[in-house]
């Protein structure tokens, strides 16, 4: 398999990527997070939507991520998280595609603008679902988490695109 | 593959956020009320009388609530992640706890 330039490449690869995503997402289910903080997570899936994101534009990345977080959120958690993980996700992806327009931020930064973005809409979806501001109080432990995970991922992120080269070449 | 500007994002907005809960944790002083929000309806008790309140509004599960010594902290819920109940005690002005699941919040104002 030399040229991967054929229409079943790309939907394959979409599926690889949506298995994988939900793999870690349920990988993450399983840590864990004793923060007084609800809504703290490393974010592995991100790996994946940013893999997307950069191989694919926005365009198949911001379906892929509300496909991943609904299926995810079904499987291993409840509809309210669902609705905190689609908010969140919309905006990190919006953000993570703004950011990589910019030529002198890199995988990382994109996914530390993801991260905190995420946590934004976390905060937006939380303060209508449960009527009060106050949960505004929250802001900015969520956007540390969200810088620092972020960093985490993204450098992954760049690991895998770089040592994975031949996997990412199509289109 | 890391840049200098991802570095300084990241530090930045750590930094930043960092500073504001600083500022936050030197300048607010002790809460009066405890305001406990359930499924959209609120009340009010004071923060200096000890009490429990158990809140039953949602349909989706029930939380205990106490007040003590001037802290407040969530003592039961019946909900899985139980983040409620593993939260520090909370007393100064704007500190809040909340319940995802059952959409409660325990407000100090």
């Amino acid at each position: 398999m030399s040229k991967r330039n054929n229409k079943a490449y790309p939907v394959a690869f979409i599926g690889v990527m949506l298995a994988a995503a939900l793999l870690l997402g349920y990988v993450e289910s399983l840590f864990p997070y004793d923060f007084a903080v609800p809504g703290i997570k490393l974010g592995l899936p991100n790996l994946l939507t940013l893999i997307v994101l950069k191989k694919m534009g926005i365009k198949t990345a911001l379906p892929f991520g509300l496909l991943r977080a609904a299926v995810s959120n079904v499987l291993f958690g409840s509809v309210l998280s669902l609705v905190y993980a689609m908010a969140g996700c919309i905006l990190s992806v919006i953000c993570m595609w703004l950011i990589g327009k910019v030529k002198f931020f890199g995988v990382a930064g994109q996914s530390v603008a993801g991260g905190v973005a995420h946590n934004i809409g976390q905060i937006v979806a939380a303060i209508a679902l449960l009527g009060t501001p106050g949960v505004l109080y929250y802001t900015p432990f969520l956007m540390i988490s969200g810088a620092v995970t972020g960093f985490v991922i993204g450098v992954g992120t760049g690991l895998i695109l770089e040592r994975g080269k031949q996997w990412f070449e199509f289109g | 593959m890391v840049k200098k500007a991802d570095i300084i994002l990241c530090v930045a907005v750590a930094a930043v956020m960092g500073a504001v809960i600083i500022l936050f944790s030197l300048f607010a002083g002790n809460g009066k009320t405890v305001v406990i929000t359930a499924n959209g309806n609120s009340r009010e008790t004071k923060l200096s009388v000890d009490n429990t309140v158990n809140i039953t509004d949602s349909v989706l599960g029930s939380n205990t609530v106490v007040i003590k010594g001037g802290t407040v902290y969530v003592s039961e819920a019946d909900c899985r992640d139980q983040i409620c109940v593993n939260h520090a005690p909370i007393s100064k002005e704007g500190e809040i706890i909340v319940c995802l699941p059952h959409k409660v919040t325990v407000e100090i104002r």
